[in-house]
């Protein structure tokens, strides 16, 4: 009994904290319709200033909290509001949570930039080491203070939102944005104040959590992403629900740690302790369940910013052709510390090409690429220890199956919800299953004593799978160099593969499903089957890279894969452009390619910076840049053969004067850089010459305004008329009367 | 001093969307106290006509005053507060808040709820059996009284009104306007507008015909309403030829 008091008390104290954390995340859902996945780490900067102001600069506890709730947290809100947030309007919530998750990529990189994570940090309590008696325990004077400020948050957030002008106007904003300007309410104001109120819980719950945990921004992110189950049972709405939520969270968690995590003693417990760390992704699982079906709404008809194009045979295949052969050529020139860093390169780009039939197409977002991978990569470790070649297709289709089978109760949930799920599923692997102790796998004929298969499974051998590069056709490709290019030929498989899915009558409906779920319904067709089935092959894709990857790796360690270095693929394939399948080549060179580390040895946290960055910036563009920016710049090249030809060539001619030693490979590393800047240009410039008058072509004809324009001016002038009949072929003044 | 005969003026008003010019020339006045309708058939530009006014859509060319003062591309919330209340087409409501909070975000910062919610049960005793409902629950008679409760309880000087009839019955759409009525009674400037001439011939003072993005009728309803035929025809005359 009295041990039950001791947990249920510990219980409450977390319970208290997230259910600060929860109910401002509930709060900025509900008033913005933006679900913040950067709320742990707002948090984790209240932790961090908070310990560098009492610890560091021995300023008094009080103080340092005024400074980081007074100003920290408002100024973080209004910061994120009218930064990045107000840019959003009109984006789908896919490219919504995308943002907020570049913030969160962002905000820990930068917070390891700012704060050397090597360093121990530990922040003692206020009243450290005082205590009441109550009920026969002793109950320490912080977690008092803890709960007695929980109280008070929830009370004055129920005010705020329910009794309140303010709170009132925040929800009406989620319903009718223009209604509410037509009510003389200011939206920017109002979308500011529930910002505000959010960031300045979040650093709240920061503050209160640092004294009861050591300090690192991931683990602090994570653990504040705990909280996230407690929305869930409130439905990011309902205020009362999420504080039951962020009971049954902290309770829950400390009878698991109080009555199992301690006590190896128990049949098996060596395999739970792992579990208690992931008793909240079972309570989100199972909060999940009871949601209700998706709501299909007809009421309004969107317009969405987001658009997708076809890829093309040829452009997949030129896609294929340049990673093949700049693989080839590149590889011979790299130092052998670079080769042996950048053979991972094309392990990260299928992975990263996996998202793009499920996020690009199918419009489902899921955040764990790196789960799918890793789980590629053990089947193809365990069932093809000697790297036999077959190791990767067998990688995927068990990866397929496992994204099946997550997306069958997954499908049914709203984009939202599913992405949480699969943040869940990522966090239970690599807190749990990957750090399972070695156990026996019995399949035994039931009340028998006969044993059908026993097989000891270690899953990650103690912490780094031992992974063997495949030999193919007598080719041996345990080289670096050899490995580097056999991966690329492996992309350029997928690259084509999915090409062919995308013009398939599959394709056609991922992104018939993506654009109009209700037309979907209404058509007959089934929602739930085309779900799986992006799924699926998107899990399988992750997982042929994720056995490349691991092979690129050879012993790949569970942090290889871990959840937030997948969450900087899925941020880079979204600015590049989630429907491109060219983002990702982008996704490999960039988080494989060691060009900023080695250039900035003492930045290393430059490369998740700049994602992030680039990703927040999202809002502007949420096509993706490749579609935006870099296409366009590049199509007056595509079109001049001769150009794109000679440029080639003086390249190649680079290329091979610096394979001959002739040059340095910096001057090819220029010419590589000059190509890139120069070629556009020249596109450009070619492209001008041939629309000026002054060139051979034909003139360009247009219309002489919209064509919505002219309808509202009728009758056509003749130069319409005949701009017309040539287009559709009409032979001049037939049926047109007269 | 604010002139009574021309509260609303639109002075060579030309609007659109993104290379769609839908308002193409619009010279309208406005005396403070009329009820002023505007008829004209689909897409002709009524919604943008009041979306002009109400400062959500910006004129491309020309000037909008109220109150004789330029409000061009003046803030909408700013116009709201200032007393143009435009109810939208369609459901003008808060689906997920209740009625009562509907009713307390429509009226000024300085009323208090009680009192808001008595004067608009007061006018629609169906609502206040209503009070703790979400309005999106509500039926489609019943949301519109929300929405025309938004004209009872912020006061406004000028009311424009998108097509309250839209999917409604008869009786309904009649009873509502019965409302409109009471409050043009008060003072309250009125622009309604409406597809069909019939739907509020007894309640308008004067009457506009908007085809194509003109005025091509002005006058008193039962003056222009014979002659609204004819111009809509020989719009569409127009276009074929
Ligand atoms: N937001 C918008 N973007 C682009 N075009 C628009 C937009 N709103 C209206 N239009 C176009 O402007 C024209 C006039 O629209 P408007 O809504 O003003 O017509 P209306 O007279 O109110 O028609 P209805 O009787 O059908 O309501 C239409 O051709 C419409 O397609
Ligand atoms: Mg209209």
């Amino acid at each position: 009994m009295r041990e039950f008091v001791g947990f249920t008390i510990t219980g409450l104290v977390t319970a208290s904290i997230y259910a600060v954390v929860a109910s401002g995340l509930t709060l900025t859902y509900a008033t913005t319709g933006i679900f913040n996945w950067a709320h742990g780490a707002l948090a984790a900067i209240g932790a961090f200033v908070y310990w560098q102001c009492t610890t560091l600069w021995g300023w008094p506890a009080p103080l340092a909290m005024i400074l980081c709730v007074g100003i920290i947290g408002p100024v973080l809100g209004v910061t994120v509001e009218s930064g990045i947030m107000r840019r959003l309007d009109g984006t789908n919530e896919i490219t919504r949570m995308a943002v907020t998750l570049a913030l969160l990529v962002g905000i820990i990189a930068g917070i390891n930039w700012i704060w050397d994570p090597q360093m121990t940090k530990v922040v003692l309590p206020v009243f450290n080491g005082k205590a009441i008696e109550i009920l026969g325990q002793r109950l320490p004077v912080y977690d008092l203070l803890v709960m007695a400020v929980a109280l008070l948050v929830g009370i004055v957030m129920r005010w705020v939102l329910y009794r309140s002008r303010a709170g009132v106007q925040m929800r009406g904003i989620v319903d009718d944005r223009s209604l509410i300007i037509l009510n003389g309410v200011s939206p920017v104001r109002t979308a500011q104040t529930s910002w505000v109120i959010g960031s300045t819980t979040a650093v709240l719950a920061g503050v209160l959590i640092a004294p009861k945990t050591s300090l690192s921004a991931g683990s602090l992110a994570l653990l504040i992403m705990n909280a996230f189950a407690a929305s869930v049972v409130g439905r990011l709405r309902s205020l009362p629900l999420t504080i039951l939520g962020a009971a049954i969270l902290g309770l829950s968690t400390a009878y698991a740690q109080g009555y199992v995590g301690s006590r190896t003693d128990l049949p098996g417990g060596q395999y739970l302790i792992g579990l208690v760390n992931v008793v909240p992704v079972v309570v989100l699982f199972i909060a999940l369940q009871f949601l209700p079906q998706e709501r299909l709404r007809a009421a309004k008809s969107q317009q969405a910013r987001e658009l997708s194009n076809r890829p093309t045979w040829n452009g997949s295949l030129w896609l294929v052709v340049a990673a093949v052969v700049v693989t080839a050529a590149i590889a011979p020139l790299l130092a052998p510390g670079d080769l042996h860093n950048m053979t991972k390169l094309w392990g990260i780009a299928v992975i990263a090409l996996s998202l793009v039939p499920l996020l690009g197409w199918a419009g489902r977002l899921a955040v764990c690429p790196f789960a799918f991978a890793a789980v590629g990569a053990l089947i193809s470790a365990h069932l093809a220890p000697d790297g036999q070649i077959w190791g990767l297709v067998l990688a995927g289709v068990g990866a397929a199956a496992v994204g099946a089978i997550l997306s069958f109760p997954g499908a049914r949930l709203s984009p939202l919800y599913l992405a949480l799920a699969t943040a869940a599923f990522a966090v239970a692997l690599d807190n749990w299953i990957f750090r399972l102790p070695p156990f026996h796998l019995v399949i035994r004929i039931p009340f028998t004593e006969v044993t059908l298969y026993r097989h000891q499974l270690d899953i990650f051998q103690g912490g780094s799978l031992a992974m063997r590069r495949p030999k193919v056709f007598g080719f041996d490709l345990s080289g670096d160099q050899a490995f580097l290019i056999f991966a690329s030929i492996v992309f350029g498989a997928s690259v084509l593969a999915l090409t062919a899915l995308r013009r398939s009558d599959l394709g056609l409906r991922m992104i018939a499903l993506k654009d109009s779920p209700i037309g979907y319904a209404t058509v007959g067709l089934n929602r739930q089957v085309t779900t799986v089935a992006a799924f699926a092959i998107s899990a399988g894709v992750a997982g042929v890279g994720g056995a490349l990857y691991g092979a690129a790796m050879q012993r790949p360690s569970p942090d290889a894969f871990n959840f937030f270095s997948g969450l900087s693929i899925l941020v880079i394939v979204v600015v590049l452009g989630a429907s491109t399948l060219g983002s990702s080549v982008g996704a490999g060179a960039f988080l494989a390619a060691p060009v900023l580390v080695n250039v900035f040895p003492s930045l290393a946290q430059v490369t998740p910076t700049l994602t992030a960055a680039a990703g927040v910036s999202l809002g502007n563009n949420p096509n993706g840049s490749i579609r935006s920016d870099i296409a366009p710049q590049w199509s007056g090249v595509g079109q001049r053969p001769l150009l794109l030809g000679g440029g080639l060539a003086v390249l190649a001619g680079v290329y091979l004067a610096t394979l001959g030693d002739l040059i340095s490979n910096w001057f090819f590393a220029g010419a590589c850089v000059a190509f890139v800047i120069v070629m556009p240009i020249l596109g450009r410039r070619a492209t001008r010459a041939l629309a000026s008058p002054a060139g051979s072509a034909v003139p360009e004809r247009r219309l002489s305004a919209s064509p919505e324009q002219l309808a509202q001016s009728l009758p056509l002038g003749a130069d319409d008329l005949s701009y017309l009949d040539d287009t559709f072929g009409i032979t001049p003044g037939v049926g047109r009367g007269s | 001093m604010i002139p009574l005969d021309s509260l609303i003026e639109l002075r060579g008003v030309h609007a659109g969307y993104e290379g769609v010019e839908v308002l193409r020339g619009i010279d309208l006045v406005v005396p403070a106290g009329q009820v002023l309708a505007v008829l004209g058939p689909n897409g002709a530009g009524k919604t943008t006509l009041l979306s002009v006014i109400a400062g959500l859509v910006r004129p491309t060319r020309g000037d909008v005053l109220f109150g004789g003062r330029r409000v061009t591309g003046v803030d909408p919330v700013a116009l709201a507060r200032a007393g143009l209340c435009l109810i939208p087409e369609g459901r003008g409501v808060f689906a997920n808040l209740t009625v009562a909070e509907n009713l307390w975000l429509a009226a000024g910062s300085d009323r208090s709820r009680e009192v808001v919610e008595s004067r608009a049960f007061e006018v629609f005793p169906r609502l206040g059996e209503r009070r703790d409902q979400l309005a999106g629950s509500l039926s489609g008679g019943e949301q519109q009284m929300v929405a025309l409760s938004r004209a009872l309880v912020s006061d406004p000087a000028v009311l424009l009104l998108d097509e309250l009839s839209m999917g409604l019955a008869p009786m309904v759409v009649d009873d509502l306007y019965r409302r409109v009525v009471d409050i043009a009674r008060m003072g309250v400037t009125v622009v309604v507008v409406e597809q069909f001439v019939r739907t509020i011939s007894h309640i308008a003072d004067r009457g506009i015909a908007v085809i194509s993005g003109r005025i091509v009728l002005d006058g008193r309803i039962e003056e222009i309403s014979p002659q609204l035929h004819s111009a809509y025809f020989s719009s569409s005359e127009e276009v074929s030829t």
